[in-house]
């Protein structure tokens, strides 16, 4: 069972969003204040957050800051329709995907699905590894070591590197990047990947020429660099 | 009449000293030359004494000069070698002398108060005469110059503002820009400069109340998603049928209030006014209010005592009083009692509430005026409109509304109407 934490200030919204996620055959827990869902989060006890942006006092974003300080727990994020900023400092801060409101919940279910696939992927064996150059990826484990250390990536993060590193040295279109690491079409004026990407960059680090190891290639897609 | 303002006196003063300057070189340079020039008798008497002098001697000359009444000022003065005069009229100072040897030999000064020389050499130095027309000219365009740069840049750069200013970029300042300067174009800048200030504050206003617009909508359409969301899992659950009208019903009435809310924030001309009793009118809301309040266990009572009838939009006002009564009902503790007190004045009308509620904190005295201003934990209770629509229909005629925490809690608003016609 997938225990998934709805953190939103509407109490008819989240009872409802409750029940339904309960009858898709998730278990959904609500709290009403970004304090609480901070805590919740970090607790280890659910395995992923749908995080209102709107929250009053503390708002969603500074959430989403305090737990990607100290957990990669998949977050969801609830964003305002048409609002780009929110969208952008929200994935720029790791979240792993959002859903603009208003929106039907069965669209919800399908990004909560969609996030679940990638954290716990079906028919992939615990000892399939991927090597290239100094990067070395788990996807079974979901774990990844850079020039020997370990490297903390969020699932949304992981799953990008992983199709790249799958295809070390090939460009990947962002098309395919969309279908295969995020499980949706990609769509006019997205920028999910390029956020993310930009923030695996940063993990990475610079290559000694002071080049990205992950090379965009205008008008085609992006680019692992292989030694 | 316009008063005479400082650019008024500083290009007065620009003109009239250009021009003056003008007038007075001119004059002075066309005296100096017609005091150095002679004229034909001078320059006939010169000529005649040289040519004397120089055929028949000194004594010819002489004779002449003495025999010949001259002017006291201007003339000819024969002087020997030493410097005694001869005879003719001592010269000072001499604009013209020549030293010539005379038939007989003798070496003598001959000196003229002007220049002698006589028609040729007026003719030769003819451009002389344009000297004045010259320096005025050059004078005249200096001072233009320097005035026209002195109007035109300040305007240069008020221009830019205002440019600056319709492209959106509020914070544009020109004041600053203009020193020490202080005159009429520097109060226009001060008022560009205010223009800028009230723009920026609209604009912002304008966005965050459709922001707050947007999110208000978003809320109940959300509800109104997940609750459809329920009914396509199990057709059969009415309930949520009744939650999605409920939440269309919540966006009509936003929709209403927010119409109401534009339709207030109009010039007050615009409004249709009637005669109205306006103590009959709170007669009514009370006794509706009444209603409501009697399910919490409270009450309302109304203190009034003579009617006040005024030219008001009766429509607008019973929505001012009804927004702040029933929030009144809503506020106040169960088991109190709302009290609504109109104390009629000759030229006005001051009408208070006060509930037995918790009163509201310092700081939101005034902001809760605000469109969209709500207490915390009032997210079902409305949307924060009627306050605000309360406090534009006050305005709009003519009137105060404010508000203030009772010693005992609870809050009081206060509302002052004028009366009209």
């Amino acid at each position: 069972m997938i225990c998934v934490l709805l953190v939103d200030d509407d109490r008819e919204l989240t009872d409802m969003l409750s029940q339904y996620l309960e009858r898709e055959g998730f278990a959904a827990t609500a709290v009403h204040t970004g304090e609480e869902g901070e805590v919740l989060a970090l607790s280890g006890d659910y395995s992923i957050v749908v995080l209102d942006v709107m929250l009053p006092r503390l708002s969603g974003i500074e959430v989403l800051r305090r737990i990607r300080s100290q957990s990669q727990v998949p977050v969801l994020l609830l964003t305002a329709r048409g609002d780009n900023i929110d969208k952008i400092a929200g994935l720029e801060l790791g979240a792993d995907d959002y859903v603009p409101k208003p929106s039907s919940p069965g669209e919800l279910v399908a990004r909560l699905r969609a996030i679940m696939r990638r954290v716990a992927p079906v028919g992939k064996p615990l000892n399939d590894v991927i090597h290239t150059g100094t990067l070395t990826l788990w996807p079974g484990k979901r774990q990844a070591s850079w020039q020997g250390r370990s490297l903390e990536l969020t699932s949304t993060e992981f799953s990008l590197l992983e199709e790249l590193a799958r295809h070390a040295g090939q460009v990947v279109s962002k098309q395919d990047l969309s279908l295969n690491a995020l499980g949706r079409a990609l769509t006019r004026y997205d920028r999910r990947i390029d956020v993310h990407i930009s923030s695996i960059r940063q993990k990475l680090g610079p290559r000694d020429d002071a080049k990205a190891w992950i090379q965009s290639v205008r008008g085609l897609g992006y680019q692992l660099i292989a030694e | 009449m316009i008063k005479p303002s400082r650019l008024f006196w500083k290009l007065f003063l620009a003109f009239w000293l250009a021009t003056t300057l003008t007038f007075l070189v001119g004059l002075l340079l066309l005296t100096v030359s017609h005091e150095l020039d002679g004229n034909p008798q001078l320059d006939a008497l010169y000529g005649t004494e040289e040519k004397l002098l120089t055929t028949y001697g000194a004594d010819a000359g002489r004779q002449l000069l003495t025999v010949l009444q001259q002017d006291e000022t201007r003339g000819v003065g024969l002087y020997d070698k030493t410097g005694a005069l001869i005879a003719g009229i001592a010269i000072e100072v001499a604009v013209y002398q020549r030293e010539i040897v005379t038939a007989d030999g003798q070496s003598v000064l001959l000196r003229a108060s002007f220049f002698p020389g006589g028609p040729q050499r007026q003719a030769d130095d003819g451009p002389s005469h344009f000297t004045p027309i010259f320096v005025g000219t050059v004078m005249s365009a200096l001072f233009s110059a320097y005035l026209a740069y002195y109007l035109v840049w300040p305007l240069v750069h008020l221009r830019q503002a205002m440019r600056d200013v319709a492209r959106g970029h509020f914070e544009t300042r020109v004041k600053p820009m203009m020193g020490n300067r202080r005159d009429e174009i520097v109060d226009l800048s001060e008022d560009c400069d205010r223009m800028a200030r009230q723009l920026k504050v609209m604009v912002e206003s304008q966005q965050r109340l459709l922001h707050d617009i947007s999110h208000e909508l978003r809320s109940p359409l959300t509800r109104m998603q997940a609750a459809i969301g329920l009914l396509h899992q199990e057709p059969g659950r009415q309930e949520m049928l009744a939650r999605v009208e409920r939440e269309s019903e919540r966006i009509d009435t936003l929709i209403e209030e927010l119409l109401t809310l534009a339709r207030v924030q109009g010039r007050p001309e615009s409004i249709e006014s009637e005669c109205v009793d306006l103590i009959e009118l709170l007669a009514s809301i009370t006794e509706d209010a009444q209603f409501e309040a009697h399910i919490k266990g409270c009450a309302v009572s109304l203190t009034a005592s003579q009617g006040f009838v005024s030219q008001v939009s009766g429509e607008l006002i019973y929505r001012c009083f009804e927004n702040v009564i029933r929030n009144a009902v809503r506020y106040t503790r169960p088991g109190s009692v709302v009290q609504v007190r109109a104390d009629t004045g000759e030229a006005q009308l001051m009408v208070s509430i006060t509930d037995a509620g918790p009163g509201v904190e310092t700081v939101r005295l005034q902001s809760m005026f605000l469109p969209f201003e709500r207490g915390l934990d009032d997210a079902s209770a409305g949307f924060g409109l009627g306050l605000a629509i309360a406090q534009r229909a006050v305005q709009m005629h003519g009137g105060t509304i404010s508000a203030c925490n009772e010693a005992s809690g609870g809050l009081t608003v206060v509302i002052v109407l004028p009366r009209n016609g």
